[in-house]
């Protein structure tokens, strides 16, 4: 009966998270920038922009956070320098970089395309497209969809960032990474990441993608031996193996989370192992 | 072939000389969705067999131009009692969904559900607990032998299901408006809702026609909402 009851809950819940002021109502039944539009442009910046690292090393340090909710940057800041201080040589943040709203985009982005050692690579999480987010997000940041080479001393890995911030890929990010995928063996690593988290460990009232898209996923990454998937939106750190893939959820970086942590990720021709680092 | 292969279900599952009454339901779906790479189609057969407050089902899904989805795509299997038939008729049900997504992925669902009906309303609330596994033949065929952990389960996963009828419950013809997460060989998560448009029609006593638009959102009343897909299946179900 308890079960009941609170299921019953969870069923009002599904209609609106909370009374936040951060909650963009009208986005919650109709999106301004569709995730096939928000491909097609990001492929449009990407034609313009390779991202690509070149270590004269055996070993790279990356740093991994996610949900810092811009508004505050106390958090991220600290995780800044640290970056810098540490060697790593990105720094990428998950999804929900923003509330959405322009002048946290604005803020972001002082901080993000600020001069630093280090690269900063992005993906746009449900908050960051908010209120007309994917405008500004676009204007400060471009692309949502792309992939990250690291070459380092014999070997390339591939890091795939995907935009799932509307619930799922769409059916052109979803064929543009299985054609990535073909090219599988030009990589030691490959590692995923994306905002929302496909697996779910607790009952919770956050959204992920629909099962049909998670079989294809879950299919497809075991099949192509992806080392690692980094997700967010959970705000709450989980881990899970599933064949030769690693699923991870990372904490939040938002100022007031009590438990705010990053994931330093150590890649190499030895693989990929990482760490979670409290703040 | 097929009505062999569902004969020789019949046959076992409801032996010669039983008493009760047998249904059964053939429908067709075609579908498009963000990673079916086009347009799909499926074939769903189900059976059920009742007997006093009890019965049992059974059914077989099929699908054919969808990504990289195998042929047999859906094994279910229920049993269902009904509770306090006198005062406030609940309908129990057990169930068991295998979705075999290819060689390599499986994703199998256990799901305990109520349903009650009003005269224009039928609600359904449960919970389900879902598990994929990857095979370890076809992983060792992939030459990924070393991997151990095989299997991810799912916390559970609310079901529920509200169906709103024009006309009153069992009449001749009707239309109906459902919200749910599940169909009969799909049980989504709790927080992505499909919407499903419904029509039935009583051709003859023992057989009835039904059609169903189902529409896919992605994301909707919790993240930004975004088109997923869309399925429309029609068939006839009869009894005897």
């Amino acid at each position: 009966m308890a079960i009941l009851k609170r299921n019953h809950l969870l069923l009002l819940l599904l209609f609106g998270t909370s009374c936040d002021k951060n909650l963009d109502y009208k986005g919650l039944f109709y999106s301004e920038s569709a995730v096939n539009l928000r491909y097609e442009e990001s492929m449009v910046w990407n034609r313009a922009h390779s991202r690509e690292i070149t270590v004269q090393d055996t070993v790279y340090k990356m740093i991994f956070t996610g949900d810092t909710h811009i508004g505050g940057v106390s958090n991220l800041n600290k995780v800044m320098e640290i970056a810098a201080a540490s060697g790593a040589v990105c720094l990428a943040i998950a999804g929900d970089i923003t509330t959405g709203r322009p002048d946290d985009f604005a803020r972001a982005a002082v901080l993000l395309n600020a001069t630093a050692p280090y690269e900063v690579a992005l993906t746009t999480g449900n908050h960051d497209l908010f209120f007309g987010g994917w405008q500004w997000y676009y204007r400060y940041f471009g692309s949502s969809v792309y992939t990250l080479k690291v070459h380092y001393i014999q070997n390339t890995d591939l890091f795939i960032f995907l935009d799932t911030g509307s619930g799922t890929l769409g059916s052109l990010q979803y064929a543009w990474l299985k054609d990535e995928l073909l090219k599988r063996n030009n990589y030691r690593n490959v590692v995923v990441v994306t905002h929302l988290n496909l697996i779910r460990n607790l009952m919770t009232s956050t959204t992920n993608l629909l099962v049909q898209e998670m079989n294809a996923l879950l299919d497809l990454f075991a099949r192509n031996r992806i080392s690692m998937v980094i997700m967010a939106h959970d705000h709450a750190r989980y881990t899970e193996r599933f064949g030769n893939t690693t699923y991870i959820t990372l904490d939040a970086l938002v100022d007031d989370d009590p438990d705010a942590s990053y994931l330093m990720l150590t890649g190499g021709t030895k693989g990929v192992t990482y760490r979670f680092v409290e703040l | 072939m097929k009505h062999i292969l569902l004969y020789l279900l019949i046959v076992f599952l409801f032996p010669p000389g039983s008493i009760g009454q047998i249904a059964f339901s053939d429908y067709y779906t075609f579908g498009s969705n963000a990673v079916s790479e086009g347009l799909y189609f499926q074939d769903n057969i189900l059976a059920r067999y009742a007997y006093g407050k009890f019965s049992l089902g059974a059914g077989v899904q099929l699908t054919a131009g969808y990504s990289d989805q195998q042929l047999l795509s859906g094994l279910l299997l229920e049993g269902t009692t009904t509770l306090f038939a006198d005062r406030f008729p609940v309908v129990v049900s057990l169930l068991f969904l295998r979705r075999p997504y290819s060689r390599l992925l499986s994703e199998n669902n256990f799901s305990l559900t109520v349903q009650h009906r009003w005269k224009h309303l039928e609600l359904i609330l449960g919970n389900n607990i879902r598990i994929w596994r990857l095979s370890r033949n076809e992983m060792r065929q992939l030459g990924m032998s070393g991997a151990t952990d095989l299997g991810i389960t799912e916390y559970r996963n609310l079901v529920y299901r509200l169906t709103w009828y024009l006309k009153p419950i069992g009449s001749v013809w009707n239309l109906s408006l459902s919200l749910t997460d599940f169909d009969d060989f799909l049980i989504q998560r709790g927080t992505n809702p499909m919407l499903a448009f419904g029509f039935e029609k009583v051709l003859q006593p023992d057989l009835e026609l039904f059609s169903q638009l189902w529409y896919q959102g992605a994301g909707m009343f919790n993240l930004q909402a975004d088109y997923f897909g869309f399925y429309f299946k029609t068939g006839i179900r009869w009894q005897f």
